[in-house]
């Protein structure tokens, strides 16, 4: 056992999306330093049910930072205080004894909440549905190496590639603005010789269902890319820039 | 409440890739708007560096000023053209920038309790409505103070110097930042300007998809150091006029 | 029963492509009308959903997560085989099938695997196809690293996050179908129960887990694609909403459950620190390409690990097995771990754990190098244990991670119940007694993209296409039956909570059905299992109402079933009087302390039939012949 840790919880607890929510206030003593957050809540979850009241609803699942489930704004920032860090991986230990912690849902209109810390990320899908996936029917690839792949390049797509699609740009964004995760899509995609034939008609029709799912416009804050558990560079969102820019000035047909 | 599931698959048009060759559609979507306020912005800073590089005249004297000054009003036609454009620049810059904040404050939804900033949002970034629209009143002022009025009689006239004679717009110049509040509110407008621009100018290049890489730290710097310049340079007017007049005079 | 596994004759090497010749088909006009069911959504559910989208069959797929695109293969880190020999180090499909069926201690289906070894390089194609960023050399060709049980490097990777990419690859073909139109996504929803009508499996009822409403699905075929049961040791690497319940629902409606003693013990994870823990993280293992194990030869050494020197440490792999030092299969790895740490020599606060050393490593290559290798391992270890294993040594130790068992499938990956089929982790196929590393991304995509189509089609070729009614009395009686279960659950409102009882369970399975195994532990674990399941219905508390997301509920309902599943594994190991793979009797080992079979009485793989609650399942038996490989003691020395 490390050191422990009193703490006061606020926590946002809401029924459904039609009941009004509010931050309800927990006491938690002895929480272990090394416990991880979502560990925490656990704890916090127990004490709840031990009382015979309803735990704190929260999404997660591998708690090794991969599945994108989890995340929260805690003290206002996206997955916490610590960089490149999902929620399930940040550690109590960078909080002290005798914190007070807010804990709040992912806020955007193109989330709405579904209950207390759990929000509804399906617009995300639905992107990804208009066009982030390269056409191939399965069993009519040609060998793996038939197309080399210029190495750079490929570490680029892999860099892009590591979004977890946990919504934590979105929450983070001053304009609940999806562009890093959609840019980190296609730019994983255009920047392989595999996913280039159909980038102008993926980039105009995953920005297109973009706009329409509600998300805001970029602005430029760049808070995403902080919040980003995978540091996905806003570098990406320039490169959808510039592939929406070629692909709509492409006269059709051409 | 149901799961938003994945709804039925969108119609043919709506899967047709060339559907943004409507231009109607082209022009609503968040890239594209985002991407008219870049085209417009390099617009208008053209003309605010090219409009600085004259007012630098004012150091060389009203001579300096006022041949240049002549020399733009005798362009005649072609400076309603320029004007009108700019207009157009100035007006969709301004409609377009409206519209992205509307659907922006719409997409945030409920506010965050907590709100603490993740180390890349700076305070230029989150006021550039506030900065745009404050420098856009100030364009009214400025306009009325230095582009309508007439060159000639008091107001151009600088007492004791040039035999009171009228130094046309360099005259008026002078005069106008004498006037403590004129100066200051014009410090103040150039100083948002500046601000508006750190930001401004680092946006247009990722808006349009500049390839940065390693770079993007450079231009961030870059786009700062270039707005406090601007501000810097604006203010460098007035103040000349103030420090000058009090020490050594206007007298040429 | 007599249990036919509808191996076809012939050659080994030509036993797929035979039968693929002679499988029935399905005119693609008629495709349409037959439904599909796809539950869950790894590997093995998206690309077989995605496949048969693809075909033209009515598709509707199923998940618990809000998104496919969550599923636990996401996990996966190191990578996956494929028989490419493009490193020309000697790799071929016979090699690759030889190492699986060693690596499996000799108690897999031959053909199933030599088929996995054929497929496996279709994989690397599709995938590289689809998009998924493999680790590319400046030529820009593929790149290959080395995996445990194996002297050759197969294994195709992507940084350290292989699972991920592949299953993105695999959602983003199912997006694509979904957008033709030709696959239904039902997120949020959790099979609690298969209908069998006339004897063949016609559906299932899931519980929407945002409204708890529970809708019943009919079709013409199911397939069940949910993965392990590790989570039944509470502590594993599995994902929390890793759960048995699909296939122990079919089981009960009379699927045949097989090896479910079969679990591997993962040796590279990180070690248990405290009671609070919800959960144990893997390292892959292609750490142990470049790191070394190792212990203090003095149990009681006070040094910090790095002022050790080199005399005073034990690399016990490399001393016990030159040939393949830190890469022998992961049962012999993590069970040599065990050893150590019970002779003492473990390190650490809890003294359970191993070292697991990169000095040597970065001073070889860089510590560029080894960043660019285990870049984002190395970060989860930091972000974990607060040690910078750039500097100092890891401590690692075993850990619940997959289960080779899971149930009975036959050549066709159809279970014993007709229009029954199970892909993925969560059937018992391939991986014998041991999966190898590398393994089981593996056969997550052959399954759902090279064989299931083409089985599937053979069976619905054969049988029409009929509209069965949803108001069906099985499906009726389904769904009253899950709805009762729930209200039941509910209504307990006891005094423990379902993670405290799930806890107690895990303890006891990691204690008597872990690692190693003996008589005395399994009879006790028989005795005591169903006393905490008892204390369960009697003293759980579920909060809330059904009618509402609900996760408390959601967990009672799937440790209810792990409550079920543990006592059957307890039985199977206790049966299998013998030493194989993951499973090691005590009572059953070579001199030198290695797991010993007794291929004469259990070369077989045991399927047991459901009998109902409170009577021992009735064992049958799949005897495995082995006509190209000849068992032999498995020896990594």
């Amino acid at each position: 056992m490390g050191k422990t840790m009193n703490l006061t919880l606020k926590v946002w607890r809401q029924k459904n999306a039609q009941s009004e929510g509010r931050l309800e206030t927990y006491a938690l003593q002895g929480v272990d330093a090394d416990a991880s957050f979502l560990e925490m809540l656990d704890i916090l979850n127990t004490q709840l049910e031990k009382r015979g009241e309803e735990p704190v609803a929260f999404e997660h699942d591998c708690r090794e930072g991969i599945c994108g489930c989890c995340g929260a704004v805690v003290n206002g920032q996206a997955h916490g205080p610590l960089r490149e860090t999902t929620l399930c991986q940040l550690h109590m230990r960078h909080f002290n004894d005798g914190d007070t912690i807010v804990i709040e849902p992912w806020r955007s209109r193109a989330f709405p909440l579904i209950k207390d810390l759990v929000v509804d990320r399906s617009a995300f899908d639905r992107v990804i549905r208009a066009g982030g996936y390269i056409t191939v029917r399965t069993g009519s690839a040609p060998d793996a190496h038939a197309i080399p792949v210029d190495k750079e390049e490929a570490d680029v797509a892999m860099d892009a590639a590591q979004c977890i699609g946990c919504g934590a740009c979105v929450a983070a964004c001053p304009n609940g603005s999806a562009m890093l995760f959609v840019a980190a899509k296609v730019s994983h995609l255009a920047h392989l010789p595999q996913g280039r034939v159909e980038a102008n008609r993926r980039v105009l029709n995953m920005v297109a269902q973009m706009d329409r799912e509600g998300f805001g416009n970029c602005s430029n804050h760049y808070e995403c890319e902080a919040a980003c558990p995978k540091a996905i560079s806003v570098e990406h969102i320039a490169k959808m820039n510039r592939e929406h820019l070629r692909a709509a000035l492409k006269p059709a047909g051409s | 409440m149901r799961p938003r599931g994945f709804g039925a698959p969108p119609g043919r048009k709506n899967r047709d890739g060339h559907m943004a060759s409507n231009l109607t559609a082209l022009v609503k979507r968040s890239l594209v708007k985002k991407q008219i306020v870049a085209v417009t912005g390099i617009v208008l800073v053209t003309f605010i560096f090219g409009h600085l590089a004259g007012n630098f005249l004012i150091f060389a004297g009203p001579e300096a000023l006022n041949r240049y000054a002549e020399k733009i009003q005798g362009m005649g036609g072609f400076l309603w053209v320029v004007r009108l454009g700019l207009l157009a620049a100035f007006l969709t810059h301004i409609t377009f920038t409206i519209w992205v904040t509307l659907e922006n404050r719409a997409a945030r939804g409920e506010r965050y309790e907590v709100r603490n900033t993740l180390g890349n949002t700076t305070w230029a970034k989150r006021t550039m409505i506030l900065s745009g629209a404050m420098v856009f009143c100030y364009v009214f002022i400025h306009l009325n103070d230095f582009t309508f009025p007439e060159k000639v009689g008091p107001s151009t006239v600088i007492p004791g110097v040039n035999d009171n004679e009228s130094l046309g717009l360099f005259g008026l110049v002078w005069n106008s930042f004498l006037h403590p509040l004129r100066a200051g509110f014009y410090i103040l407008a150039v100083s948002l300007l500046g601000m508006h621009l750190s930001h401004g100018i680092e946006s247009v290049f990722q808006s349009l998809g500049t390839p940065l890489g390693q770079q993007r730290p450079k231009l961030l710097k870059i786009s700062r150091i270039i707005g406090f310049l601007v501000a810097l340079g604006f203010s460098s007017i007035p103040i000349y006029v103030i420090v000058r007049h009090y020490t050594i005079g206007a007298g040429v | 029963m007599r249990l036919d596994s509808k191996v076809p004759a012939g050659p080994i090497e030509q036993k797929w492509t035979q039968h693929k010749f002679e499988m029935k088909l399905v005119n693609p006009a008629n495709r349409r009308k037959y439904t599909v069911l796809v539950v869950g959504t790894g590997l093995a559910g998206a690309s077989a959903a995605a496949t048969l989208g693809e075909l033209g069959y009515n598709v509707k797929a199923f998940c618990i997560q809000d998104t496919p695109r969550r599923a636990h293969s996401i996990a996966a880190q190191g990578g996956i085989n494929a028989a490419k020999n493009y490193q020309n180090d000697g790799d071929s499909i016979y090699r690759l099938f030889y190492d699986t069926v060693k690596g499996g201690d000799y108690r897999s289906r031959e053909a199933s695997v030599y088929r996995l070894a054929e497929l496996s390089v279709d994989i690397i194609d599709q995938c590289v196809a689809q998009g998924v960023p493999f680790a590319r050399e400046y030529g820009g060709l593929l790149d290959n690293r080395s995996f445990g049980g194996a002297q050759v490097s197969r294994t195709f990777y992507a940084r350290g996050q292989t699972g991920q990419q592949l299953l993105l690859g695999a959602y983003s073909a199912l997006m694509k179908e979904v957008q033709n139109g030709s696959v239904t996504m039902y997120p949020r929803r959790e099979m609690l129960e298969l209908v069998v009508v006339d004897g063949r499996a016609r559906g299932i009822v899931v519980r929407n887990l945002l409204t708890g409403a529970f809708e019943s699905h009919v079709a013409d075929a199911v397939l069940l694609a949910t993965g392990g049961y590790g989570n039944v040791y509470y502590l594993s690497t599995n994902a929390k909403a890793s759960n048995a319940t699909a296939i122990w629902r079919a089981h009960r409606k009379g699927a045949f459950f097989a090896n479910p003693c079969f679990t591997q013990i993962h040796p590279t994870c990180i070690p248990v620190h405290g009671d609070y823990q919800s959960k144990l993280t893997l390292m892959s293992e292609s750490l142990r390409n470049d790191g070394r194990i190792w212990v203090p030869k003095d149990p009681d050494d006070p040094r910090h690990p790095n002022d050790i020197p080199e005399e005073d440490r034990s690399y016990y792999l490399e001393e016990t097995y030159p040939a393949f030092g830190n890469l022998v299969p992961r049962d012999v790895a993590s069970r040599k771990a065990k050893d150590q740490c019970d002779k003492g020599r473990g390190v650490g606060s809890t003294r359970m754990a191993v070292y697991l050393d990169f000095r040597d490593a970065i001073e070889r290559l860089g510590r560029e190098t080894i960043e660019a290798r285990y870049g984002n391992l190395f970060q989860m270890y930091q972000r974990i244990v607060d040690e910078d294993p750039y500097t100092q040594p890891m401590m690692i130790y075993p850990a619940v991670h997959y289960t080779m068992g899971g149930l009975w499938v036959d050549y066709n990956l159809m279970s014993n119940l007709p229009g029954l089929f199970v892909a993925g982790e969560a059937n018992f196929s391939d991986h014998g007694a041991n999966r190898l590393g590398a393994s089981a991304l593996m056969q997550g995509l052959a399954d759902g993209y090279f064989i299931i189509p083409y089985t599937m089609a053979d069976y619905l070729a054969r049988v029409q296409p009929d509209r069965l009614d949803g108001n069906h009395p099985e499906f009726r009686a389904a769904e009253k039956a899950v709805a009762e279960r729930a209200h039941r659950l509910l209504s307990i409102r006891g005094k423990r909570t379902v993670d405290e009882i799930h806890r107690e369970l895990g303890l006891l399975a990691w204690d008597k059905i872990g690692m190693s195994r003996n008589r005395r532990g399994l009879e006790e674990a028989l005795s005591e299992i169903p006393a905490i399941r008892e204390e369960f219905w009697k003293n759980v508390v579920v909060t809330g109402k059904n009618e509402d997301l609900n996760q408390s509920l959601e967990k009672a309902g799937r440790v209810a079933d792990f409550l079920e599943l543990a006592e059957l594994m307890a039985f199977d190991a206790l049966h299998r009087e013998e030493s194989c793979g993951g499973h090691f009797r005590e009572e059953y080992q070579t001199p030198e302390g290695e797991a010993q079979r007794d291929d004469e009485r259990f070369a077989y793989a045991a399927a047991w039939e459901h009998q109902g609650d409170g009577q021992a399942a009735v064992l049958h038996r799949e005897e495995l012949t082995f006509e190209v490989v000849t068992p032999t003691q498995r020896s990594y020395k």
